[in-house]
């Protein structure tokens, strides 16, 4: 009895001082296959040629045909559709429409008022907003919780456009019969791979970010076709509402409850 | 009383709320729990927990800056954020009580020094300046003692962070 009660125990010490070892041994192996991340030079210079084309383009409209996956509560991933189009006329007018498999939304901006635009429930609301494109975007982001679709088509470039923790060159493919180079690119919580144009405009084609700090990894995927130098009317940027169209307004509801406290006791 | 002004400017906000058919059926997966992101650059939220974390989200003792887990809020517990295939009544309502908590209106018009005996549902705790809140459906409260038991009076908010 007491040497069975040994044994086991020295089986079990066994056990144990040997299971660490097989462990670290494991963990090392792929440590030491893996590549080193770095940010490849061709790579940050297709980042630098992409920004630098964004950037010199002055009025133009893009329209981005994609999926979108989503997580949900069971664990599984659902796949929509998202068409996203933006007119742009710089320095400061955007329109953009987001049409998915489920809802339609518009947003304009015309250098002072941000209008967002539900059509079906024939709902709107707008918000004083002023900067650039970039900033414009940011902002609707931080006080609206507005996080437009492809905000990077307006980052890129600038300033506050920020370098991934590394990238590399996949190779050369077509999109739309369109010559391009393919880039992989890693960053905290999302990689991202963008196809761009080979030659002189440097446009990207595809833009593919997977959200890496999500366990079920959603992937996001986005084809751009671009019309540069549109003619864009009056009404691009400014919303007109259709008859019957309700503006939600934020302020009124404030100041009516700020009466309404204003008036107890 | 909290619950009549919530739904007060709820009904302000939505003519009705009804889901779209579409979203009853993805529904069948359970609830949305988080997106793929669509923007590299922009700080979108990382993690879309549709309940509050259990942690304290909120305190940053060097700057005192509130942070948020990403743009949206929190009401009754549930955390909201921008999803462009909401509901078309939830996505607007969104964008205002979004802009609201983001200008530091209370979006339940919770009178400033009322008690209530019970914790209001959907709080999470916040640190600011000091001082031990609870921030429930944008209003917060500090625990205070009435009649030797807790109770919870309705503060103003903290100062807001320095932009």
């Amino acid at each position: 009895m007491g040497y069975a009660f040994a044994i086991r125990g020295l089986c079990l010490a066994v056990v144990l001082a040997a299971a660490p070892a097989q462990s670290l041994h494991a963990q090392s192996a792929p440590a030491a296959a893996a590549p080193a991340a770095e940010l490849d030079r061709d790579a940050a210079a297709a980042l630098d040629r992409m920004g630098a084309a964004l950037r010199s383009l002055t009025s133009f409209e893009v329209t981005s045909r994609g999926t979108i996956e989503n997580v949900y509560a069971n664990g599984q991933k659902l796949l929509f559709g998202q068409t996203t189009t933006y007119r742009v006329a710089r320095p400061d007018r955007i329109a953009a429409d987001v049409v998915t498999d489920r809802g339609h939304r518009q947003f304009f901006f015309d250098g002072k008022t941000a209008t967002v635009v539900v059509p079906k429930a024939g709902k709107y609301t707008r918000f004083p907003l002023q900067g650039t494109l970039d900033e414009v975007l940011t902002l609707a982001n931080e006080r609206y919780g507005l996080s437009l679709p492809l905000a990077d088509l307006f980052t890129w470039g600038t300033s506050s456009a920020a370098q991934p923790r590394s990238g590399f060159r996949v190779g050369d493919a077509t999109i739309d019969g369109v010559a391009v180079e393919h880039f992989a690119f890693r960053d905290d919580g999302t990689d991202y791979q963008i196809w761009i144009e080979k030659g002189a405009s440097a446009l990207p084609r595809r833009l593919v970010i997977t959200s890496t700090d999500l366990p079920a990894r959603p992937q996001y995927v986005a084809d751009f076709s671009w019309t540069l130098a549109p003619a864009f009317g009056a009404a691009s940027f400014a919303f007109k509402p259709g008859p019957g169209m309700q503006l939600v307004d934020f302020g009124a509801a404030k100041s009516a409850r700020a009466s309404k406290q204003g008036a107890r006791p | 009383m909290m619950k009549s002004a919530s739904l007060a400017i709820a009904c302000f906000v939505l003519a009705a709320s009804s889901a779209a058919p579409s979203a009853a059926k993805a529904d069948r997966a359970g609830a949305k729990t988080a997106s793929a992101r669509t923007s590299v650059s922009k700080d979108q939220p990382k993690a879309r927990p549709d309940k509050r974390p259990d942690r304290n989200v909120i305190v940053n003792d060097r700057d005192a800056v509130i942070i948020r887990p990403g743009p949206g809020y929190y009401d009754n517990g549930n955390y909201h954020h921008n999803d462009w295939d909401d509901d078309d009544n939830e996505f607007i309502e969104f964008v205002g009580k979004t802009a609201a908590i983001t200008a530091g209106i209370s979006v339940v018009s919770a009178v400033i020094g009322s008690i209530v005996e019970d914790q209001p549902e959907g709080c999470q705790p916040v640190v600011a300046y000091g001082t031990n809140y609870l921030y429930c459906n944008g209003t917060y409260y500090v625990q205070v003692s009435q009649n030797g038991t807790t109770a919870y009076q309705v503060v103003a908010p903290p100062p807001a962070p320095p932009q």
